[in-house]
């Protein structure tokens, strides 16, 4: 057995025990990663099934046009839009509340 | 296991780099806290290419420069090549999945950078991965838009044979 197979069954076994408190550190590391192609976006997940995007930057990074095709033109540079989706129950994904977040921003 | 990888940066870190050697940074990233390069799969990856990408799009980089390195350990999860790592990796999410519900009661989407993180706390040197870099092109739905293979390395010890790829300014990036 290598190396990383035994470091992965003992993460899975760590795991089991896992406390709230656990995924609060994992997930406070998580929300602070910054997405190589969301230099204008990032998301931030809770357990509480509550997503809320960033957007920043908008106006004047081009991938953030390719992005947002209907953006938001009238925003001034280095502004900031944080936008919280309720997906408790609501059945939805990170994608789809993505789209819904660009939908509203657009209009 | 001994891999090359890139690193896109600027000139001056660039030179920095090779004088000094690579020091972990603050911030994290997708496969969590540690030195990323990009890593040449096959046809279908351009570990070059795809640090330059990283160097002029991403960081902004007026004078990007393409660092090459050797990384070696024995001591790595490997999520492209190793069957084994990919299913007990699909494990480690799936366990975090079912504790975070035993411990709330609800099903809650779970970020697969979570898992990274957890994985990071680990005693390991670094993690090869394959990547979706462009997973928010709607219109290709499925289809992978830009396909990169990633290198986390949590270890400076591992990086030798640092040196500058030269002639980088006239490559062109093909994403």
């Amino acid at each position: 057995m290598d190396y990383g197979t035994i470091i992965l069954e003992g993460l899975i076994e760590k795991i089991q025990k896992y406390t709230p408190a656990d995924f609060d550190r994992l997930i406070a590391k998580a929300n602070s990663v910054v997405d190589s192609d969301d230099t204008f976006m990032t998301s931030n997940f809770s357990t509480q099934g509550r997503i809320e995007y960033t957007f920043s930057n908008v106006t004047h990074d081009p991938i953030s046009y390719e992005k947002l095709p209907e953006g938001p033109t009238s925003m001034t540079p280095d502004a900031l839009v944080k936008i919280s989706l309720d997906c408790t129950g609501a059945g939805l994904s990170c994608e789809d509340g993505a789209y819904n977040a660009t939908g509203i921003l657009a209009a | 296991m001994i891999l090359k990888g890139y690193h896109g940066t600027s000139h001056d870190s660039a030179e920095k780099i090779v004088a000094e050697g690579f020091k972990i940074p603050d911030h994290l990233g997708w496969l969590g806290c540690g030195i990323y390069f990009f890593y040449t799969y096959a046809k279908i990856a351009d570990g070059k290419k795809n640090a330059l990408f990283w160097a002029r799009q991403v960081t902004k980089t007026g004078d990007p420069v393409v660092l090459s390195a050797s990384i070696e350990s024995d001591r790595y999860i490997d999520l492209l090549e190793n069957e084994d790592h990919r299913r007990l990796f699909d494990r480690v999410y799936a366990s975090m999945t079912d504790r975070q519900k035993e411990l709330h009661g609800m099903d809650a989407v779970l970020d697969i950078k979570v898992a990274f993180q957890a994985l990071a706390e680990e005693e390991i040197d670094f993690i090869r991965c394959p990547i979706d870099a462009n997973p928010r092109r709607a219109y290709y739905n499925y289809v992978i838009r830009q396909y990169q293979v990633q290198i986390c390395v949590k270890k400076p010890s591992c990086i030798s044979s640092i040196r500058i790829e030269e002639g980088a300014s006239t490559w062109t990036t093909g994403q």
